[in-house]
């Protein structure tokens, strides 16, 4: 799917969260935003899956406007142990994930054993998400993500509670599900290395109230590996210009 | 996890500190008697109340009537629970209407249920009805109070969660705000247990025509002071473990729900 961002802007109350911020992510394409604490990350990411009510502007998903949660598309929320259901097994937690497009019993299982091995947890469908790490259970909820199968993934800071080793596996899992999906993914990230390494493009935010400071396409060969890409002069180059702007962010650069 | 022995040994500590809380006032009321200040009619010694409980737990009237008062409690806080669950489903998935439900629930209250009681005699007459009607509307407000409490807390981002899923509205109250609402619950029927015990035994004793409370009444109008006593002593001892028992249940439920 294809999203537009026109115009958008959010305000809590009357302090001004996101300024109108627009952009073309088209399908299948790999994006990552980046910004200081606090400049609307989440709260761009909550609007662009109709979780919020838009001040101005609006959303577009191929081209119909975005009111409410739409259909295809998963959120990874940034608070992993307050999105999961507690009291449900990691099981009926993912299989919960899929109730609005009711597929059959053998597919559902299918699914969900798949999106449990894609995150590295295949044993833990019977346990509860409290008996795991909070590295598992950020996994869990990428499993949850995957399991409607969704066109559209909108991750809000998903590999934060994971070891680095976990993450490097994370980041690959992601790469490796554009390429079989074909799905748009929008990841949000304070980890400057990980937005140049994983996305077509990074969205640097300035601080609140965020505003696009900078769109930057990143031109580094597919397919991307973990040693192979962070080894290239240009992934160098590109890290230090989205750390420059995130550190220090210029007022005024044109966008 | 805490293991089985610490658990046991935590327990323990209130457990001993309740023995000896009761076998001090036993003493006391012993010594009350023994010192001649209050007639042995009016207070007989906890002896002759320990030798007058086999009488009364012997007697088939007394165990029917104990029957009775536990029917008419338990069925007074499932019929109050579940109504009360129900509507505190609906009122909490609409706040606006909740908060003068709230108030107007709260103005009620205000009268106590034994106040009731004689209007309940005259709407519902001696019978079960009478019990259970005037206990329902003594816990009602108790469960329904805790159910919009519980709900109102279900974390908002498990809502967005379920909304992002595009749960329909049945899945949302269902398989979210009532079991994010269980731990709340479950203290409110805790509350709403003891309190209800209390009202069906009151019922009795000011007119219902079976039950424990009426069997207190039975035997001090037949002289039998020891054994009124002893059927207080069954209706307290059967109360306390009620509650032990709730409370654990209380307990259970909150560590298997793990909200938070
Ligand atoms: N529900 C809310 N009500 C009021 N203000 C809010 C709410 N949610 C966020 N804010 C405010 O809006 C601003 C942006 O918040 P947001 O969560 O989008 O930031 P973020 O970029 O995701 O930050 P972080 O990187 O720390 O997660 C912050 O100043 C925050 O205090
Ligand atoms: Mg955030």
């Amino acid at each position: 799917m294809e999203i537009t961002i026109e115009r958008l802007a959010k305000r809590y109350g009357d302090r001004p969260a996101l300024d109108p911020i627009s952009a073309r992510i088209g399908q299948g394409e790999f994006v990552a935003v980046v910004g200081p604490s606090g400049c609307g990350k989440s709260t761009l990411l909550m609007l662009l899956a109709g979780l919020l009510p838009a001040g101005e502007g609006r959303v577009l998903l191929d081209e119909v406007p975005v009111d409410g949660p739409p259909a295809g598309v998963s959120v990874v929320f940034q608070d992993y142990a307050r999105s999961l259901f507690p009291w449900l097994t990691v099981r009926r937690n993912l299989a919960l994930a899929a109730v609005a497009e009711r597929p059959a019993r053998a597919e559902l299982e299918h699914r969900i054993d798949r999106a449990l091995r894609s995150v590295g947890l295949p044993d833990t469908a019977a346990r509860f998400p409290w008996q795991l790490s909070g590295g598992q259970q950020q996994r869990v909820a990428i499993a949850r993500a995957l399991v409607a199968e969704p066109r559209v993934l909108l991750m809000d800071e998903p590999f934060a509670a994971v070891d680095a080793q976990t993450r490097a596996d994370l980041q690959d899992l992601v790469l490796r599900l554009r390429e079989e999906y074909g799905v748009t993914i929008v990841l949000v990230t304070h980890d400057v290395d990980e937005s140049v390494y994983l996305a077509d493009r990074v969205l640097v935010l300035s601080p609140a109230p965020g505003r696009v400071l900078r769109d930057l396409v990143v031109d580094l060969p597919a397919p991307r590996g973990q040693l192979v890409t962070k080894a290239l002069p240009r992934f160098a180059e590109l890290r230090a210009e989205v750390f420059r702007l995130v550190m220090r962010p210029v007022d005024g650069a044109a966008p | 996890m805490t293991s089985t022995v610490e658990r046991m040994r935590a327990a323990a500590a209130p457990a001993a500190l309740g023995i000896a809380g009761v076998a001090l006032v036993v003493a006391a009321w012993a010594a009350l008697v023994a010192s001649g200040l209050v007639a042995e009619r009016s207070l007989p010694s906890p002896l002759a109340v320990a030798a007058a409980l086999p009488v009364v737990l012997g007697d088939p009237a007394f165990l029917a009537a104990l029957a009775d008062t536990g029917a008419a409690w338990l069925g007074a806080l499932a019929l109050a629970s579940s109504a009360a669950v129900l509507l505190g489903l609906m009122l909490g998935s609409a706040p606006w209407i909740a908060r003068p439900a709230l108030v107007a629930v709260s103005a009620l209250r205000s009268i106590p249920s034994t106040a009731l009681i004689p209007l309940a005699i005259l709407l519902f007459g001696l019978g079960a009805a009478m019990k259970v009607s005037v206990a329902v509307y003594a816990v009602l407000p108790i469960v329904l109070i805790n159910t919009i409490a519980g709900i109102a807390g279900t974390e908002p981002l498990r809502m967005a969660a379920a909304r992002s899923m595009r749960w329909p509205w049945w899945r949302r109250w269902l398989q979210l705000q009532l079991p994010s609402a269980v731990p709340s619950i479950v203290t409110g029927v805790r509350v709403a247990a003891g309190i209800a015990l209390v009202v069906v035994v009151s019922a009795e004793l000011l007119g219902a025509r079976s039950g424990a409370g009426l069997a207190v009444v039975q035997y001090q109008q037949a002289l039998r002071i020891d054994a009124a006593y002893a059927t207080v002593t069954v209706i307290g001892v059967l109360g306390a473990l009620l509650y032990a028992g709730l409370a654990l249940a209380e307990r259970r439920t909150i560590e298997r729900m793990r909200i938070g």
